[in-house]
Formats: structure tokens, C-alpha cells, sequence
């Protein structure tokens, strides 16, 4: 007896799990990092949330702290956004997995240095207070699920089914 | 492989475009200097104290000194300064300095905290405090109360672990939490 193979559209549908999964915590992670999910009397002072919980995990050095509190939200919508679209899934993935990968790395170092921090994970939605070492293995599945769409492509419901690979 | 790394490429840029409108955008300006607060802060060249922008909204910066002791703190209490618990809910109600508002910095996750609306904006003196040693939730909550105009504030570095290591009372439950 053998297993058959699964079809070409479960695949495909797996891959937009895959897609919405990965993408969509991005997505929501940068949105609320930005503020653009609070109301407007968030806005002005959202960004600043991320850059003082950025700031306490002493990895960015003090004078890219502004730029990258910026940066790494926009990515994470637009990484994510595209993502979950399937505009040039994999590329998307590939950005999205990296960063995945970087706040999981982020994450352990502040396990493993024992410091005191707050997560700062989603923008504190989740009321996620400290780093635990659920939070790094929920980012871990989160990449391999970003991971997966890198190797296989976007799967169902691609708005820019992308047919070049790596 | 070109038209894949220039696709990555396309995708930075526009979150680099976005982050740039951004940043020049929010209504309420902010600089690295504001971020600043902690001892650890890069000293201005001049002053050789935390550097602060001209512009900042941030906190007048008042770095704790070896004068803000425990006993300083009750002082400064008895004398109509607030304290302000910036640790999380669980620790606030298991036992807090004596009618210390809780504002922990998740708080401010949510927009404009309503525990603000129970601090003066009169110059009353507003000492921060959370854990001691590494915690830096006091120096946060003391930048985010910066963003709404409460600038008068202290942070106590030594934390609540220094207040009860000098024997000084403390009270339980969550009165006065936000």
C-alpha cells in the first residue's frame, strides 16, 4: 500500500496558510507597531514605544535606534502585506523569514544575558509583558512557515504568482 | 537570481520610502536624545551629562545620584512628591510603596493611559520607579510621561527591591492601581 502524494492544490492551499500565517503576524506586528491599529491618539507615540523596547535589549547601537524603529515596522507591513498577497511571494518570504529570524535571535539573547526586559513583542498587543522562551519558539514557527513559502512559492491565491527561483 | 535580489531590493526601498515619510510626519517629533534617560545614555561632549536634543519632548533629565537613597525617596514623599510603580500588575499588588499609582509601561501600548489624568502637571515631583538593577521600565514609563507633558520626574534607580532592603513600609493590593 503507498501513500499517495498530496495534490497539487492541498500544496497549494497549505502554501497559503503558510502565506497568511507568516505574513499576517508581520503585518499585524508592524501595523500595531506603527499605531495605525489604535486610533489616532496612539499615532504619535507608537513609534517611540518600539524604539525604548529596542533600546533595552542593547543590540542596536544608540544612534540607529530612531531609524531602524522606523524601518523594521514599515518592513513588516510591507514584507507581510505582500506576503499574504502573494506578491513576489518568495521575495517576500525571504524578508519576512530573515526578520523572523533576527527578533527570534534578538529574543534568545535577552533569555540568555538574563536581563530584566519587556518583549515589546506585537507592539505589546498581546499584554506579552517579558521575553519567554514561548515567545522565541512562536517566532521560530512563525519563519519556518515564512521558510516553507521560500522554497515552494506562494501557493494558491497569488495575486503575482512569482515562477523564478532562487 | 538578479531579478530576485532586485525584487528584495524593490521591497526595502519602499518600507525605507515609508519609514522616511513617517518619521518626518507624526505629529509629535522625536530624537534619539529623547530616547535617552538612562546613566548609560552617550554623555554630551560639554556637559559630560546624558544628552539631551534642545528640541526634545523628552524628560529633564535628572539622573538619580547617590543622594536618592530610600530614605531621600520617603522624604520626598512625605513632602507631596508621587510615586509611580512601573512594574507589572502582579508585583504592584503583591506589594507596592504606600500609595504609589501603578503605571506600567504597557500601559502606554494602549494610547493615553488613564492614570495620567491622576498626576499634576503643577510641578509636583513624580518619582518612577520598578525592580532596581537592570529594570528599565521606570526609565521608559519616564520618557513616555515626557510625550504627554509630565516632565518633572525622577527616576529612582535603587528601585522597590532598595526601598524594603532599608525597611521602609509597604502596602498591598491594587489600590491606586491604573
Amino acid at each position: 500500500m503507498t501513500i499517495p502524494a498530496p495534490s497539487k492544490t492541498i500544496v497549494d492551499l497549505l502554501l497559503l496558510l503558510a502565506r497568511i500565517i507568516s505574513g499576517g503576524a508581520l503585518l499585524l506586528a508592524g501595523a500595531v507597531k506603527l499605531g495605525l491599529l489604535g486610533g489616532v491618539a496612539q499615532l504619535p507615540t507608537a513609534p517611540l514605544l518600539f524604539a525604548l523596547s529596542l533600546q533595552s535589549f542593547k543590540l542596536v547601537p544608540h544612534s540607529l535606534v530612531p531609524v531602524v524603529s522606523y524601518f523594521v515596522p514599515w518592513c513588516e507591513v510591507v514584507a507581510g502585506g505582500m506576503l499574504v498577497l502573494g506578491v513576489w511571494s518568495r521575495q517576500s518570504a525571504a524578508i519576512v523569514t530573515a526578520m523572523l529570524l533576527a527578533f527570534t535571535l534578538a529574543l534568545a539573547s535577552v533569555l540568555l544575558r538574563d536581563m530584566n526586559v519587556d518583549c515589546g513583542c506585537f507592539g505589546g498587543l498581546f499584554g506579552e509583558a517579558k521575553v519567554t522562551w514561548g515567545s522565541i519558539a512562536r517566532n521560530f514557527v512563525l519563519s519556518a512557515f515564512g521558510a516553507v513559502v521560500l522554497v515552494r512559492g506562494g501557493g494558491a491565491i497569488a495575486l503575482k504568482p512569482d515562477a523564478i527561483r532562487p | 537570481m538578479s531579478v530576485w535580489l532586485k525584487r528584495c531590493g524593490i521591497l526595502l526601498a519602499i518600507s525605507a520610502a515609508l519609514a522616511a515619510v513617517d518619521s518626518v510626519a507624526r505629529p509629535t517629533a522625536w530624537t534619539v536624545t529623547s530616547v535617552a534617560g538612562r546613566n548609560d545614555a552617550p554623555p554630551d561632549q560639554a556637559t559630560g551629562s546624558p544628552a539631551v536634543a534642545a528640541n526634545s519632548p523628552g524628560p529633564s533629565v535628572q539622573p538619580t545620584t547617590p543622594a536618592h537613597t530610600a530614605q531621600w525617596f520617603s522624604d520626598q514623599l512625605s513632602a507631596g512628591a508621587i510615586a509611580i510603580d512601573a512594574r507589572p500588575e502582579e508585583k504592584f499588588r503583591e506589594s507596592h510603596i504606600p500609595g504609589a499609582i501603578h503605571l506600567p509601561f504597557e500601559a502606554f501600548t494602549k494610547g493615553r493611559p488613564d492614570a495620567i489624568d491622576f498626576l499634576p502637571d503643577d510641578g509636583t515631583t513624580l518619582i518612577i520607579y520598578c525592580d532596581g538593577g537592570d529594570c528599565d521600565a521606570s526609565h521608559k514609563v519616564q520618557t513616555m510621561l515626557a510625550q504627554f507633558g509630565l516632565k518633572d520626574t525622577i527616576v529612582f534607580e535603587d528601585g522597590f527591591p532598595g526601598w524594603q532592603k532599608a525597611g521602609l513600609p509597604i502596602e498591598t493590593g491594587a489600590a491606586g492601581a491604573q
